[in-house]
């Protein structure tokens, strides 16, 4: 068991997962989006490869408006 | 049209996406300024689950390039790791490069935006600095690479226009194969055509549209002052003398120093 944070909420996974069944699990299976892991970027392509560990912190970055 | 970076333009006007009344009211200003470019930035998500994307849809419909920011970043690591997600994220290698050293002024840091422009032009981007009027500096950028520079007018959202006119001037007058775009502080449509009459190649502003009584209206304003502006450089502007000229010629107007010869 481990615990991981997915934006600002602490989450409990049973077991290891990778980024992409992480994002799956919760709803972000389309859309734009891109995910930093200990606010790293981590590519796409990567997503299925990269396990989670104990307090990891995946964060999702959406476009928003700028100046 | 013109060439900025790898895109052929219509328009020298770039506008900001940030800070209008409503999205409907963005989209109708981006629309009537006629700007074929358009910042845009990133955030994080707050909740848990995914949130709806109504403003990239909105965004996207505008058939715009994107040109992503990298605000509030502090050092050169946070805004390459930013342009690294805007890359991802936008599909695109252009990153408005925003490195800031003071959060009251929100002028850049130069020492950090010349360390970020290094990397990220290494790595392939196609880097748009957001500097000061500083000779040395945009120089410093040149050498790191960069082919466009963005100096500021004046601080970011204050609408005051150009602070030193000469310095902008020197950097047009100095560095001549360089795309220069004033970014920040304009707050008028006559500030915007004082740029593109110094020959600037484009102006890129976001509140003094978003801010504006009337958004849509201020858009089309901005569109035809930056316009004028250049087709006044264009055109060739007159020079500026100290002294009166007459522009009615005098000889043998009728009463031309009569005074004095009778």
């Amino acid at each position: 068991m481990m615990r991981v944070r997915l934006n600002n909420q602490e989450i409990t996974l049973d077991d290891a997962q990778t980024i992409k069944e992480l994002l799956n699990n919760h709803g972000y299976t389309d859309g734009c989006y891109a995910v930093t892991l200990n606010r790293n970027f981590v590519a796409k392509h990567t997503y299925d490869h990269i396990k989670l560990n104990d307090r990891d912190h995946v964060e999702i970055i959406h476009p928003m408006q700028g100046g | 049209m013109w060439k900025l970076a790898d895109k052929m333009l219509s328009s020298r006007f770039l506008l900001g996406t940030a800070q209008y009344p409503s999205l409907q009211v963005m989209c109708d200003a981006i629309t009537a300024s006629a700007t074929n470019v358009i910042t845009v930035s990133l955030k994080r998500q707050i909740s848990g689950s995914a949130p709806d994307n109504l403003v990239w849809q909105a965004m996207r419909k505008l058939n715009c390039e994107l040109l992503p920011n990298t605000a509030g970043c502090h050092q050169a690591s946070d805004a390459v790791n930013t342009a690294e997600i805007a890359r991802e994220l936008f599909q695109t290698n252009w990153i408005k490069l925003e490195v800031i050293g003071d959060d009251y002024n929100l002028q850049p840091d130069p020492f950090e935006l010349v360390k970020a422009a290094t990397i990220l032009v290494k790595n392939g981007f196609e880097v748009f600095p957001y500097c000061t009027d500083d000779l040395v500096l945009c120089q410093r950028l040149i050498d790191s690479g960069c082919r466009i520079l963005m100096p500021w007018a004046s601080p970011i959202g204050s609408g005051k226009g150009m602070m030193n006119p000469y310095a902008l001037e020197t950097l047009r007058a100095r560095l001549p194969d360089v795309t220069l775009i004033i970014d920040a502080g304009i707050g008028k449509p006559s500030q915007a055509a004082r740029a593109m009459e110094m020959g600037y190649d484009a102006v890129l502003l976001n509140t003094a549209v978003s801010l504006a009584r009337d958004p849509v209206q201020m858009a089309g304003a901005f569109r035809d002052a930056i316009h004028a502006g250049r087709e006044a450089f264009n055109a060739g502007l007159m020079p500026e003398r100290n002294v009166a000229h007459p522009s009615t010629a005098l000889i043998d107007t009728p009463f031309w120093h009569q005074s004095q010869t009778s």
